[in-house]
């Protein structure tokens, strides 16, 4: 298979470096200011692009992986679907419902597969823990700690406008797994603090089956402390834990410093990578299409509301 | 000086533990049990080498303070007696059921001669003592979040009898990490918003507890209180308490400092964990009884147990209503 990524970033990096692991060919690569630099770098034997449009003109890719900043994902989905090619994008769908909305229709009138990249899904861990019997769902505690992400090209996540925030990026992560896993929310209510370079949220779920969950979504965290996520379902028969920080099955010290590693011969990102890849190939639905990814926006957009409003949010109430 | 202390029911489960440190104490004489449950108080007394004693008021004559481990409910009966006899109280948490039965406390304690503790060990868990040096050394800057646990098995019991208890999982596990964030913090709970509710167990009190929180400074705090650990689960339950500032972050897990323990046979076969850190138990008993002695207040106050119970009742409200409620102190 052949893919053109739009993109040049942390992102895009991320998946062409799977790529090279994989069956399939980088043969484009667009970004605004020239992705060149990007293309040398990562040894891609790929054309550069400035813009999608011109890289989507090419009849000989398979599909177009957009790694850009969630704002610019309407834009790109609207160029593949004109050029009638598949699309893989990275999550969230959008940044806004009406955004989203459009994704989906657009794809669905040019009759594409287009899978949104919840990749927390992928993650082995937290796919073994959603099939583990805890009996009846009683509390789920998801959360993700992680510090000020810097590495967007012009600071784009520091910018709500683009980003959406810390729900709208990061919790998005685990709200979309806990719906996956517990079903639909019933209501959420939310709180964060947010400042210049830091945000920090939580979010209380009451899933329709009656279960109760919370998100813990940070940005605030010093660079010191190693990205942090914690999964917990209890139930009244069981109890499932997950926990990054008491996992180390690799570690390293030396005079220079301390290593811990997870190491794993497939990521979370190649798992689902290749699932995509494999839903192309047999012509099947991927596991995150387009109304599953609205839906885990739109309880991201609900927390939002709900911490801005300092009310519960139901997420229907939400609808643009 | 010796301190001669008794205990004041031995309902809770807490009661063995405060009662080897008054047994083993040099600096205490164990007076004795007395106890609505004869029975109950009689085998206390004998498990510590202690007299069990029918009449209160005989107990009262003979110790300069008690130990309150009775059902929640009873704690301002037994602090009302402790205050007229003139005797000092350490009341297990929280202070009492109700804020107003709470405010009724804190007058006695203005009103008497006495002096009145609440039983909040995390106050002298060593990680905790060492969070607050840092917060107070500005160590994380201005705090954002915190987020605290407080899970635990289901202790069964009166603790499921709502008139003995007052409530469960919310009256039982809200109490610890919302007064260690008030002394950690030197900030009060200001809003409650309660996701509540019964789905572990088929009991007649709630056991999901789960607060959304905003502190005097606009900081947010969640905290899990739910009895949602199974009785398979390594130990009896967690406190932990997560404090993120603009500079860093502050993390204390209270059981963290455990030996694993795996028994092949017998009642507990599987993995257990006894904790070896620091006794907050003796600490809190140390404290006491100094206070008795020195005639000063113990580590936390009524009124500080008050704040505490406050946000328990306005969680309940919260549960009730769907709506985020303001504490009212």
């Amino acid at each position: 298979m052949r893919v053109g990524i739009a993109g040049a970033g942390f992102m895009a990096r991320t998946h062409a470096e799977e790529y090279a692991g994989m069956d399939i060919e980088v043969v484009a690569v667009a970004s605004q200011s020239g992705p060149e630099g990007f293309v040398n770098e990562l040894g891609l034997d790929a054309v550069a692009y400035t813009d999608v449009a011109t890289l989507c003109d090419r009849t000989d890719i398979d599909y177009l992986d957009i790694c850009t900043p969630t704002h610019t994902h309407l834009d790109f989905v609207r160029t593949a679907a004109e050029a009638g090619v598949d699309v893989f994008v990275e999550k969230p769908i959008a940044g806004t419902l009406e955004e989203a909305n459009e994704i989906a229709s657009l794809v669905e009138e040019a009759g594409l597969t287009l899978m949104v990249g919840h990749v927390v899904r992928f993650d082995q861990g937290y796919r073994a823990a959603k099939d583990l019997e805890i009996g009846s769902h009683g509390v789920a505690r998801a959360r993700r700690l992680s510090p000020f992400p810097d590495w967007g090209s012009d600071d784009w996540f520091a910018d709500c406008e683009k980003s959406g925030g810390v729900f709208v990026d990061l919790g998005i992560h685990d709200l979309d797994y806990l719906r996956w896993c517990w079903g639909e929310v019933e209501r959420v209510f939310a709180r964060r603090r947010r400042d210049a370079h830091g945000e920090h949220g939580f979010v209380t779920l009451r899933f329709e089956s009656g279960a109760v969950g919370y998100v813990e979504s940070s940005w605030s965290q010093p660079d010191s402390r190693p990205f942090t996520t914690e999964l917990e379902f209890a139930g009244n028969d069981g109890l499932v834990e997950l926990s990054s920080a008491d996992e180390s099955p690799y570690q390293e010290w030396t005079d220079d410093g301390a290593v811990v590693e997870r190491p794993v011969a497939k990521s979370a990102y190649r798992h689902e990578l290749e699932h995509f890849v494999a839903c192309l190939e047999s012509g099947t639905e991927p596991e995150v299409g387009a109304a599953d990814a609205i839906a885990s926006l739109r309880l991201a957009l609900a927390a939002e509301r709900s911490a801005e409003r300092g009310k519960p949010v139901r997420p229907e109430e939400v609808v643009v | 000086m010796t301190v001669s202390i008794g205990v004041l029911s031995s309902a809770h489960v807490h009661t063995d533990a405060y009662a080897d440190q008054l047994a083993t104490r040099e600096d205490v004489e164990f007076a004795g049990v007395v106890d609505t449950d004869p029975e109950r108080g009689r085998e206390t007394a004998q498990r510590h080498g202690t007299e069990y004693v029918d009449d209160v008021e005989a107990l009262f004559e003979r110790i300069d303070a008690g130990v309150v481990c009775s059902p929640n409910v009873d704690h301002l009966e037994w602090i009302d007696r402790a205050a007229a006899a003139n005797v000092d109280v350490l009341c297990e948490k929280p202070l009492a059921t109700t804020v107003e039965n709470a405010r009724t406390i804190v007058e006695r304690w203005r009103a008497a001669d006495i002096r009145i503790g609440v039983a909040m060990p995390l106050r002298f868990c060593e990680p905790a003592r060492r969070a607050k040096e840092t917060l107070e050394a500005g160590g994380i800057g201005t705090i954002r979040s915190i987020s605290g646990t407080n899970r635990g098995q289901m202790p069964g019991g009166w603790f499921v009898n709502p008139d003995l208890s007052g409530g469960g999982a919310v009256m039982d596990h809200t109490v610890h990490i919302v007064d260690l964030v008030t002394h950690l913090t030197g900030e009060n709970v200001v809003e409650v918003y309660a996701e509540v509710d019964t789905r572990f167990h088929e009991i007649p009190v709630e056991d999901v507890n789960v607060l959304s929180m905003e502190l005097s400074d606009g900081t947010a705090f969640l905290l899990d209180g739910s009895w949602s650990k199974p009785d398979a689960w390594h130990t009896w339950g967690d406190a932990t308490v997560e404090l993120t500032g603009s500079d860093g972050t502050v993390a204390v897990d209270y059981t963290d400092q455990s030996v694993v323990h795996t028994p092949a046979s017998g009642p507990d076969a599987g993995v257990n964990c006894v904790f070896h850190g620091t006794n907050t138990t003796e600490a809190l008993i140390g404290d006491f009884v100094a206070a008795v002695r020195e005639g000063r207040d113990p580590m936390t106050t009524p009124d500080e147990g008050l704040e505490a119970v406050a946000v328990v009742e306005a969680a309940y409200e919260s549960a009730e209503t769907g709506e985020p409620v303001r504490v009212d102190y």
